[in-house]
């Protein structure tokens, strides 16, 4: 019986544009996730080295790695039962109604919107150097934010074959890159010098700072995989995401763990050494300029990995404001879609305004840098928020249904869930304590506030029957009434 | 003292440790939650936990368990215990997933034999703890082995009769002419359902109801009538008699048309009715049919007499009563007397 209304309300849901669906199948979605993560193995994460040094961040890497297994296994279980473009806030809708729904809904767009901002800002620092190099005057930056929310925004309104292209382009030419970058400083490559930090009292030459940093680079290493859950929210631009989505999470998961250990291990032990690497804003510089030159063309090759990010993070976002909006969280004219290309152009044009808004406000704060790490621990905060939905979600739905049809079943069950919320839970608690972020966390924290005041005061708690996580709640439980 | 990883190795223990830590805890929390689900999981992940706990003893020891244990040796020694031990509880585990409870339950629907459940349980604790004397605690396999040799001909000296019921148990086990539930005779016995098998007997539920205990060897003995496991349904038979002026068509047609019209039978075999013999006034007929459930033999074999009984009085044939012409002569009146005389008895 639940077998039957998961049947009609899949096939309801889905958009109409059923043809165009097929093409996008298992490479296409995995370019969409890995992309979104990519950027971390570009920087962030080399932090982590100066924290830990190599032994240290390398644990704090695998068990990162163990996290992001546990969080890919699950959320690719809960996106087989319900493939609805809101993803998290889909799952959190249907098992802990409207108001775990929306406060969901809120930690993923506090976040995605916080790392393109960083993204964009980031970017633009370099983009408005490049003319320098041929002898001309500063870009203005505000002009290459328009520049760049312009081109990704269309990007993702002109066609789900464009966007989808683009994405494994981007992906993989950032995965290359990096490749590339770590083939040619193989040569001189010498496994002593991973082992060059100098030693604390308390550490030796594999943990300098002993078990402290180990703990202290457990932040740096979420990098790596970061975002990579954005898949889930292409559930309803891809051909059966049933399959396809546990299927290319799973892969994409697999490609940033190898690429990860390879960039983790041959560029601290590379020249210019550990030390350096661990203090760089772009790690990968060095390597590229061994092999490419000094020119400004491949200081723009540095940001490969924050454009594809960036791509990838426009579109799960307007995903999430289109599912917002058709479960009655936003006004209902979002939900419409360019005729043509059958894609959310609305909900496209509010994420480019809003990362814009969010871009152009830091003009009026005395330090961008400040603003910068503000965002980028508001965009962690957000993500370990919407894990923490994600690992609930699933535990719910495995105790209070546990007969419900699952296409795909994570290994892990629900041990994996337990401790992927246990260990989300502590790296939460980690960068509270260690992480030099309260004002984000009191920024997230304010944010919660309002959203919830939000909630209650516009009376966001009615029902929206048209929504198809509302027609897949009551499908759940009407065969028990 | 060591107390931190000093090499690529033991930074991957160290990571392991962790990792394991955390999902021994969240495996702990899952099963207290689902109320003992999952005990698989958690012995294989237990194992797991403790066997890299033994490979980082280098230095793990010193760093948690320093305080716990008096010396590394014997940290050691605990953590390959618990690592086999674990494994021990994981193997039984998979055995009751995949074979008690899948092999028997799931695919068989048949409960699986406790004798055979608990041989198999105690031979996986008995290697397990066999392994642990001799690869953790150095005792060697040939002082064990003689051990046991001798202690096997102690016992079966003294234990001959008993250890005869156990073998026959397992012989019995593995050529199963009956399972647990099924109707069975077995020899002259009395029929009854088999209830349960332990190490000395098999138990059968007679039809009034009490337990009979046979011992193993004496099943092992006899021939063993299984009425459960008939492909095709138990034939069987009631006798009758009527009177023999009756057209043996006529009673044939509307006798297995009662009975196929009852729903007591199966229609496949097919109820007969077949005419057997002709006596002194009277008719012998044997009305056969199938049932499924022999447990239900009395119960069907009552309607079917009533259904016989009704059907006889509907269609105005009296039961099997002979009738008998006798015919005296009297030579002095000539006079012909003709009685006839009934006798139920005949």
């Amino acid at each position: 019986m639940i077998r039957d209304a998961l049947m009609t309300i899949n096939t309801s849901s889905a958009p109409d544009s059923g043809n165009a669906n097929a093409r996008i199948g298992v490479p296409m979605a995995w370019g969409l996730s890995v992309g979104a993560a990519v950027g971390g193995l570009y920087a962030g994460w080399n932090l982590g080295l100066g924290q830990a040094g190599f032994g240290g961040m390398l644990v704090a890497t695998l068990v990162a790695g163990a996290l992001y297994l546990f969080l890919v296994m699950s959320v690719s279980e809960l996106v087989s039962v319900m493939p609805y473009a809101g993803g998290t806030m889909s799952y959190s809708l249907v098992v802990f109604g409207r108001f775990g729904g929306f406060i969901a809904a809120m930690a993923v767009l506090v976040a995605y919107l916080c790392a393109m901002s960083s993204i964009l800002l980031g970017v633009t620092q370099e983009i408005v150097k490049f003319p320098e190099g041929f002898g001309l005057s500063h870009l203005s930056a505000p002009l290459v934010w328009a520049a760049l929310l312009l081109l990704f925004g269309w990007l993702n309104v002109s066609s789900r074959i464009t966007f989808f292209t683009t994405a494994l382009v981007l992906s993989i030419g950032a995965l290359a890159l990096l490749v590339l970058v770590t083939a040619g400083l193989l040569p001189s490559f010498s496994p002593s010098e991973l082992l060059a930090l100098a030693v604390a009292p308390t550490g030796n030459r594999w943990l300098p700072n002993g078990y402290t940093g180990v703990v202290l680079a457990i932040p740096f290493a979420l990098w790596l995989f970061l975002s990579i859950e954005v898949g889930i929210f292409s559930a309803e631009d891809v051909s059966e995401p049933q399959r396809t989505l546990p299927k290319s999470l799973l892969l994409s998961f697999a490609s940033l763990l190898m690429i990860a250990l390879l960039v983790l291990i041959i560029l601290p032990g590379s020249p210019p050494g550990v030390l350096a690497i661990s203090k760089l804003p772009d790690p990968l510089g060095p390597g590229l300029h061994k092999i490419f030159g000094r020119s400004p063309l491949v200081d723009l090759l540095t940001l490969a990995g924050a454009i594809a990010g960036f791509h990838s993070m426009v579109y799960a976002s307007s995903r999430l404001v289109l599912a917002m909006a058709r479960a009655g969280f936003m006004p209902a004219s979002l939900t419409k879609v360019a005729p043509a290309s059958g894609m959310p152009s609305r909900a496209v044009v509010v994420v480019c305004l809003a990362v814009f808004a969010l871009v152009f406000a830091t003009r009026f704060v005395a330090s961008e840098k400040q603003v910068v790490e503000v965002l980028i621990h508001l965009a962690a905060i957000g993500g370990l928020v919407s894990y923490l939905f994600v690992f609930a979600a699933y535990l719910k739905l495995h105790s209070t249904y546990p007969d419900l049809p699952r296409p795909f079943q994570s290994m892990f069950g629900a041990t994996g869930a337990i401790a992927g919320l246990l260990m989300v839970a502590i790296g939460l608690l980690l960068l509270l304590a260690f992480g030099e972020a309260a004002t984000a966390f009191g920024a997230f924290a304010s944010i919660s506030i309002a959203a919830c005041i939000i909630f209650f005061i516009a009376g966001l708690g009615r029902t929206d029957a048209s929504a198809p996580e509302e027609q897949f709640a009551q499908s759940l439980n009407k065969p028990q009434a | 003292m060591q107390s931190i990883p000093e090499n690529f190795v033991q930074v991957v223990e160290l990571a392991a440790v962790l990792i394991l830590t955390i999902t021994v805890v969240s495996e702990l929390i899952a099963v207290v939650l689902s109320r003992g689900h999952g005990l698989l999981n958690l012995g294989m992940q237990t194992a797991a936990l403790a066997f890299a706990l033994y490979l980082a003893r280098a230095w793990i020891f010193n760093l948690v368990f320093a305080s716990i244990f008096p010396s590394i040796n014997q940290f050691a020694e605990f953590m390959l215990t618990i690592t086999i031990f674990a494994a021990g509880v994981g193997v039984d585990q998979l055995v009751k997933y995949f074979i008690w409870e899948g092999h028997f339950s799931r695919v068989h629907k048949i409960k699986p034999p406790g004798l055979l459940v608990g041989i198999v349980r105690t031979a996986i604790y008995l290697v397990a703890i066999l392994s642990i004397l001799q690869f953790v605690y150095g005792q060697t396999i040939t002082a064990l082995a003689t051990l046991s040799g001798a202690f096997a001909v102690v016992l079966g000296l003294s234990a001959q009769t008993t250890l005869g019921e156990m073998f026959a148990g397992i012989a019995i086990a593995m050529s199963h002419p009956f399972h647990i539930g099924d109707w069975v005779k077995i020899g002259d016995l009395e029929e009854g359902e088999v209830v349960d098998q332990t190490w000395r007997t098999v138990r059968i539920r007679t039809r009034d109801k009490t337990i009979m205990n046979i011992t193993n060897r004496v099943v092992a003995e006899r021939p063993v009538k299984n009425f459960s496991h008939a492909p095709i349904g138990i034939r069987q038979s009631e006798m009758i008699q009527v009177s023999n002026q009756l057209d043996p068509h006529w009673i044939r047609e509307i006798l297995v048309k009662a009975m196929n019209d009852s729903g007591l039978v199966l229609h496949e075999p097919a109820p007969n009715v077949l005419f057997k013999k002709v006596s002194e006034g009277l008719a012998d007929y044997a009305v056969a049919y199938s049932i499924s459930n022999y447990a239900e033999k009395p119960i069907i074999a009552d309607k079917i007499w009533k259904i016989i009984f009704a059907t006889l009085q509907t269609n105005g044939v009296a039961f099997g009563l002979p009738e008998r012409r006798y015919e005296i002569l009297d030579q002095r009146t000539n006079l012909k007397m003709v009685s006839a005389a009934k006798d139920a008895s005949a």
